[in-house]
C-alpha cells in the first residue's frame, strides 16, 4: 500500500518487532521498550492506535494461530503481512538514502573516522 | 472480566476515546495495561503513580488525536472543493424540510443576536455620537438624599476654573412657539454656549455657531436650525440663511443649519428642532453641563478638584448641594443598561438554543445518512473528502440563516422603533451597524459551525463494514444519548426563560393593578404654552388659564376641569427641610428633602378624584388667607406628625418658610408612577395667580373630548399653543414603559425557545420511535401491551424533561439575579412562576412526545419486521 508519509517511530518499531515472531499486545509493548532502550513507552492508548492505523493499512493483521504454550486463549496475537516487510524494507532504504546524505554534506561523521 | 477498581478506573479513562475504537481494543488495552501493572509493581510500589498518570496522559492524547486524524488526513489534497459544493448544495437541496427548518431556526437566533448587538452598540456602548465620549462627564447638583438637580450656569464656570477638562460646555431645553400662518407650532429649543459645537465635534451643515455677540445678547436674535427640522419646515432650502424666523413673537435670523448628530444626549430629551444662543446671565434655570475630562485625569480625581472648588465658593459653605460628576455614558442609557443586560442574557439564551437544536438535527441527519456515508466510504470517497462536503454543508446553512437572520433583524428594529414608548426616545439610536452585523453574522456562523462539527467528528469515523451490516434495529445508544443530553440543556434554557418572562409578567401585572389613588381613566392632562411675549404680567395669564378652564368645562360630555401645575404621575416636587411646628425632629431633619404633589386651585380634589380622609378640601377663601393652608398625603401626615393632630398643625418647607396651616389630609396618590415607588410623602398648596399650565378635565370618555381641545383652546388665544394632551391613564402606563418593553421582549424570546424545544423534542421522538419499529414489533408480538409501549416512549422524554426542569430551575435562580437588576420592584423567586413555567414545559413535552409515542404504540409487528 503506497503511503504519503514515512511511519512513525513507534509504527516502525512495531513492525520491527514483528519481524521475528508474533506477539500478542503486552510482549510487544515490552520488546518496543526494551529495543528502544526505555526511549519509546507506549501507553495502551499509543499503542493500540498505532496496531489499528497499521491494520487499517493493511501492514499487519491478526493472527489467527496463537502459540501452544499460551496460558490465556482470548489474547490476540499480531502478525506482520509482505506489505509490512516491503514497508519496513523501503523505510530502512529511505533512512539509508538519508543517512548517506548527511554524510555526504558533512553533518554526520564518516565511518571510520 | 470482572470490574475491579483497576477495571473500573481504566474504562472511565478509555471513556476519552472514541466509541469504535474503545469497542474494538477496550479490552485488549485493558489487559495489557495489568499486564504492565503488574510488572511495574514489582519493580516498586511507586511506579504505581507514574504508570497511572502515563497512562491517563496518553489515553486523553490518543483520543483527542483519534478524532483529529481524519481531519490531518486531507492535508495538501485541496482539489475538488467545487465537486465538494455542488454535491453538498445537492444534499441540502434534496432534503428541503431538514435545510428550511435549520435555517429557520438559526435565523432565528442570528435574527435576535443582531438586534440585540445593534442596541448593546447603539444604547449602552456608544449612547451619544461626542468623539471620546468616554471620558464625558456631565455635572449634578446632590445632596445626601441622592435626588439630582441640574445645575446652574455658574457651576459650568466653576469647572472651567478646575484646569482638569479639555473643554467644558452647557446646554439647556426649553419649549417655544413659533408662529406660522397654521397657527402657533411649539418647537424644541436647544440653548448652547460657543463651546458645546465644539465638545460634539459636529461643524454646522450651513453657516455658522454662535459667537460672543450672540451669546451675549448684544446683537440681532439669531437662531440656528437643525438639519431635520431644516427639512422638514424649509424643504431643506439652501438658501435659508439670512431669513427671518419668529419664536415666541420675536423674529430671528437664521444663521445656520446644524447636523443631526448634534443632540442633546440622555434619555428625557426630545429631539432638538431649533438650537438657540444660551443666556450668560443665568436666567435659564437649570442646564446641562457637560465636560471631558484631560487625558491625564481620572474621574475620582476631577470628582474631587471640583468638590474642592465646591467648597471654596463662598457662598456655598452652608449649601447641601453638592457638584457630582456622571459619566454621560452612565447617564445616557440610565437603567436601560440593566434591563438590556437581562434581555442580553435572553437572546444568548436563544441563540444557544437555535444551536443546540441545529446540532441535533445535524446529528439525527447524520444517523440517517450513515449508510450513504458508509457506501460512498467503501466505493473509496475519503474521509476527508466527507467531512468536507459536510462542513460546506454546515456552512451553507448558517450562511443562509445570517441572511435570513439579518432581515428579521432589520423588522425586528423597525417594529421595536414602532412600538418604542415616548419616553425611550435613546432606543431610536439602535440601527444596523455594519460593523456590529459583520461581527453578530460573525459569531453565529462560528457558533453554527463549532455544532456543526460535533456530529462531524462522530460521523466520519464510521466504518464501512461495520454500518452496512447493522440492521435497523434498536436505537443507536451513543448518538441518541448525546441528542437527549443537548435537549435536557434546551429544556432547562427554556425553562430559565420561561420562569423569567412569567415572573415578569405577574409582577408587571401587579404593579399596573395597584390603586394610582385618583380616577386615571377619566382624566384628560392638556398642558399649554402662555408665551411671556403674549402676556405682560400673572394677571393676564391667570386670565387665560381660567377661561380656557371654563371653555373645556362647557365640552360636552366634560364633568369639571381644574388647573393645576402639573398632571400625575410626576406632577411636582417640593424641596425643602421640612418639619411640623411643635414635633419631635424627623430622622432626616436638617435636610432638604423632596415630597411629591401638586400646587392646585380649590376643586382640584373633587375634580381627579382623589380623597380628603381628615378634614376638608381648599376653598376660595383660602386663596385669600395668609399664610395660604396646605393638605399633606396620609404618610406625610404620619411621618411629620407621628401623634396625630396634622389638621390644625403647622408646617413649613425650611427657616425660610412661614408655618403654614395644615386643613386636611388626603390620600396618598401613586406619586412616581414608577416600580420602585416606595410612597413618598406628599404636599399639596394651592397655585399662585398665573402659574401652572396643566388642564385637567374629567370626562367618563376622555378619547371622545380629546379631539375638541385644541379648537376650544384656539378660541381663547390663537397664540396659545397645546403642548400636550394624553389621559392621565396613559401617562401612568408610560412611566412603566421600560418594565413592559422588557417584559414582552422576553416573552417573544421565551415562547420561541419554548417553541423550538419543543420540535427538537418531537424530532428526536420521532427519530427514535422510528429506529425502534423492528423493536416495538417483536415486543408486540412477543405479547407486549400497546399501552407498554406507549409507555416506554413517553418514558424517553420525561427523563429528559426531569432533567432539563433540574438544571433549568438552577438556571433561573441565578437568573433572577439579572432579573433584578433590570426591572424595577422584582423582589425574590415566586414559585407561582416556576409552577407555571413547569406546567408549560410538561404540557409541551407531553404533546412532542406523545404524539409520536402513539404512533409507536400503533405499529403493527407484521409490518414493522417486514420493514429493512
Amino acid at each position: 500500500m503506497p503511503r504519503d508519509t514515512p511511519p512513525t517511530p513507534l509504527s516502525m518499531a512495531i513492525l520491527v518487532a514483528l519481524g521475528r515472531e508474533d506477539l500478542h499486545g503486552y510482549a510487544l509493548l515490552r520488546e518496543v521498550e526494551e529495543r528502544s532502550g526505555g526511549r519509546l513507552s507506549p501507553g495502551t492508548g499509543s499503542l493500540y492506535a498505532a496496531l489499528q492505523r497499521l491494520m487499517e493499512e493493511g501492514l499487519i493483521i491478526e493472527s489467527p494461530e496463537r502459540p501452544t504454550a499460551d496460558d490465556d486463549a482470548r489474547r490476540r496475537y499480531y502478525r506482520i503481512t509482505r506489505e509490512g516487510r516491503a514497508a519496513v524494507v523501503e523505510e530502512a532504504a529511505r533512512m539509508d538514502r538519508l543517512l548517506a546524505d548527511a554524510r555526504a554534506h558533512g553533518l554526520i561523521p564518516a565511518r571510520g573516522s | 472480566m470482572r470490574r475491579d477498581a483497576i477495571g473500573r478506573l481504566h474504562a472511565l479513562l478509555r471513556s476519552a476515546l472514541p466509541a469504535g475504537f474503545r469497542r474494538a481494543h477496550g479490552q485488549e488495552m485493558e489487559r495489557v495495561f495489568r499486564e504492565r501493572l503488574r510488572d511495574e509493581t514489582r519493580r516498586g510500589t511507586w511506579r504505581v503513580a507514574v504508570v497511572w498518570t502515563g497512562e491517563a496522559l496518553d489515553l486523553a492524547g490518543t483520543g483527542i488525536r483519534l478524532r483529529m486524524s481524519w481531519w490531518r488526513e486531507g492535508e495538501g489534497s485541496m482539489g475538488g472543493w467545487t465537486d465538494d459544493l455542488k454535491s453538498a448544495l445537492r444534499s441540502v437541496g434534496r432534503s428541503s424540510g431538514f435545510a428550511a427548518f435549520a435555517v429557520g431556526t438559526l435565523a432565528l437566533g442570528v435574527g435576535a443576536t443582531i438586534t440585540f448587538a445593534s442596541f448593546l452598540d447603539g444604547v449602552v456602548l456608544r449612547p451619544i455620537d461626542f468623539p471620546e465620549a468616554d471620558r464625558l462627564v456631565m455635572a449634578w447638583r446632590t445632596q445626601d438624599s441622592g435626588f439630582m438637580v441640574s445645575p446652574e450656569l455658574s457651576i459650568r464656570d466653576r469647572m472651567r476654573a478646575a484646569d482638569v477638562f479639555d473643554g467644558v460646555a452647557a446646554l439647556g431645553w426649553r419649549e417655544m412657539a413659533r408662529s406660522t400662518d397654521d397657527g402657533p407650532e411649539v418647537l424644541s429649543a436647544g440653548l448652547i454656549d460657543e463651546a458645546l459645537p465644539g465638545l460634539a465635534g459636529q461643524p454646522p451643515v450651513l453657516g455658522r455657531y454662535f459667537d460672543a455677540t450672540d451669546l451675549a445678547g448684544a446683537g440681532a436674535p439669531v437662531v440656528v436650525l437643525s438639519e431635520k427640522y431644516w427639512k422638514r419646515a424649509f424643504g431643506a432650502d439652501r438658501d435659508i440663511l439670512g431669513r427671518a424666523v419668529t419664536l415666541e413673537g420675536e423674529p430671528r435670523t437664521v444663521v445656520g443649519v446644524a447636523p443631526e448628530a448634534l443632540r442633546a444626549p440622555g434619555p428625557g430629551h426630545p429631539p432638538i428642532d431649533v438650537w438657540l444662543p444660551l443666556p450668560g446671565d443665568g436666567s435659564q434655570p437649570g442646564v446641562n453641563v457637560f465636560a471631558r475630562l484631560r487625558e491625564d485625569v481620572t474621574l475620582d480625581h476631577a470628582q474631587e478638584r471640583v468638590r474642592a472648588l465646591d467648597l471654596s465658593a463662598a457662598e456655598n459653605e452652608a449649601s447641601p448641594w453638592k457638584t457630582r460628576l456622571v459619566p454621560v455614558s452612565e447617564f445616557a442609557s440610565g437603567r436601560l443598561r440593566n434591563a438590556l443586560k437581562a434581555v442580553g442574557a435572553a437572546v444568548a439564551l436563544l441563540l444557544l438554543i437555535a444551536c443546540i437544536n441545529v446540532a441535533n438535527l445535524l446529528l439525527a441527519r447524520g444517523d440517517a445518512r450513515r449508510k450513504e456515508t458508509a457506501v460512498r466510504a467503501a466505493l473509496g470517497a475519503g474521509r476527508v473528502r466527507l467531512g468536507r462536503e459536510l462542513l460546506l454543508e454546515s456552512t451553507l446553512v448558517s450562511v443562509a440563516a445570517s441572511v435570513l437572520g439579518l432581515g428579521l433583524a432589520t423588522g425586528a428594529l423597525g417594529l421595536v422603533h414602532r412600538l418604542r414608548p415616548e419616553s425611550l426616545q435613546i432606543l431610536d439610536r439602535a440601527h444596523l451597524d455594519p460593523t456590529v452585523t459583520l461581527a453578530a453574522v460573525g459569531v453565529a456562523i462560528a457558533t453554527a459551525l463549532a455544532f456543526g462539527v460535533i456530529p462531524l467528528l462522530s460521523r466520519v469515523r464510521t466504518r464501512p463494514g461495520v454500518v452496512l451490516s447493522q440492521r435497523r434495529g434498536t436505537a443507536d445508544g451513543d448518538s441518541v444519548g448525546l441528542r437527549r443530553l443537548l435537549l435536557a440543556g434546551e429544556i432547562a434554557l427554556s425553562f430559565a426563560l420561561l420562569a423569567g418572562a412569567i415572573q415578569i409578567a405577574a409582577e408587571l401585572d401587579r404593579v399596573r393593578s395597584r390603586d394610582p389613588g385618583l380616577a386615571v381613566d377619566e382624566l384628560l392632562a392638556v398642558s399649554v404654552r402662555l408665551p411671556d411675549w403674549r402676556f405682560a404680567d400673572d394677571a393676564g395669564r391667570e386670565d387665560a388659564l381660567v377661561r380656557i378652564r371654563r371653555r373645556l368645562q362647557g365640552l360636552p360630555g366634560v364633568e369639571a376641569a381644574t388647573v393645576a401645575s402639573g398632571s400625575p404621575p410626576a406632577a411636582g416636587i417640593f424641596f425643602g427641610d421640612a418639619s411640623a411646628e411643635g414635633q419631635p425632629p424627623t430622622e432626616d431633619a436638617g435636610k432638604a428633602v423632596p415630597l411629591f404633589g401638586n400646587s392646585v386651585e380649590p376643586g382640584y380634589f373633587a375634580t381627579v378624584g382623589q380623597a380628603v380622609l381628615e378634614g376638608r378640601a381648599f376653598t376660595e377663601e383660602d386663596v385669600r388667607a395668609d399664610p395660604r393652608p396646605i393638605l399633606l398625603g396620609e404618610s406625610a401626615a404620619r411621618k411629620y406628625f407621628p401623634d396625630g393632630g396634622a389638621v390644625g398643625g403647622h408646617f413649613r418647607l425650611g427657616e425660610g418658610d412661614v408655618w403654614r396651616p395644615v386643613i386636611g389630609i388626603v390620600r396618598d396618590v401613586w406619586a412616581t408612577g414608577s416600580a420602585t415607588d416606595p410612597g413618598y410623602p406628599q404636599l399639596y398648596m394651592l397655585r399662585d395667580e398665573g402659574s401652572a399650565r396643566v388642564v385637567l378635565v374629567r370626562a367618563s370618555d376622555p378619547g371622545a373630548v380629546a379631539g375638541k381641545v385644541r379648537d376650544a383652546v384656539r378660541a381663547v388665544d390663537a397664540e396659545i399653543p397645546v403642548v400636550e394632551m394624553r389621559t392621565v391613564a396613559s401617562r401612568y402606563r408610560e412611566a412603566l414603559a421600560r418594565e413592559h418593553l422588557i417584559g414582552v421582549l422576553l416573552a417573544a424570546f421565551a415562547v420561541t425557545a419554548a417553541a423550538l424545544a419543543a420540535v427538537g423534542l418531537y424530532g428526536v421522538a420521532v427519530q427514535i420511535s422510528v429506529r425502534r419499529v423492528r423493536e416495538f414489533g417483536i415486543r408486540i408480538s412477543l405479547g407486549a401491551g400497546r399501552r407498554s409501549i406507549f409507555a416506554l416512549t413517553l418514558r424517553g422524554g420525561a427523563t429528559t424533561l426531569v432533567l432539563g426542569l433540574l438544571a433549568g430551575t438552577g438556571l433561573a435562580w441565578a437568573g433572577l439575579r439579572f432579573l433584578k437588576a433590570g426591572v424595577a420592584g422584582l423582589d425574590g423567586a415566586h414559585p407561582g412562576a416556576f409552577l407555571a413555567a413547569m406546567l408549560v414545559l410538561g404540557a409541551t413535552t407531553l404533546l412532542a412526545t406523545g404524539v409520536p409515542a402513539a404512533r409507536a404504540a400503533r405499529t403493527d409487528p407484521v409490518e414493522a419486521m417486514r420493514t429493512e
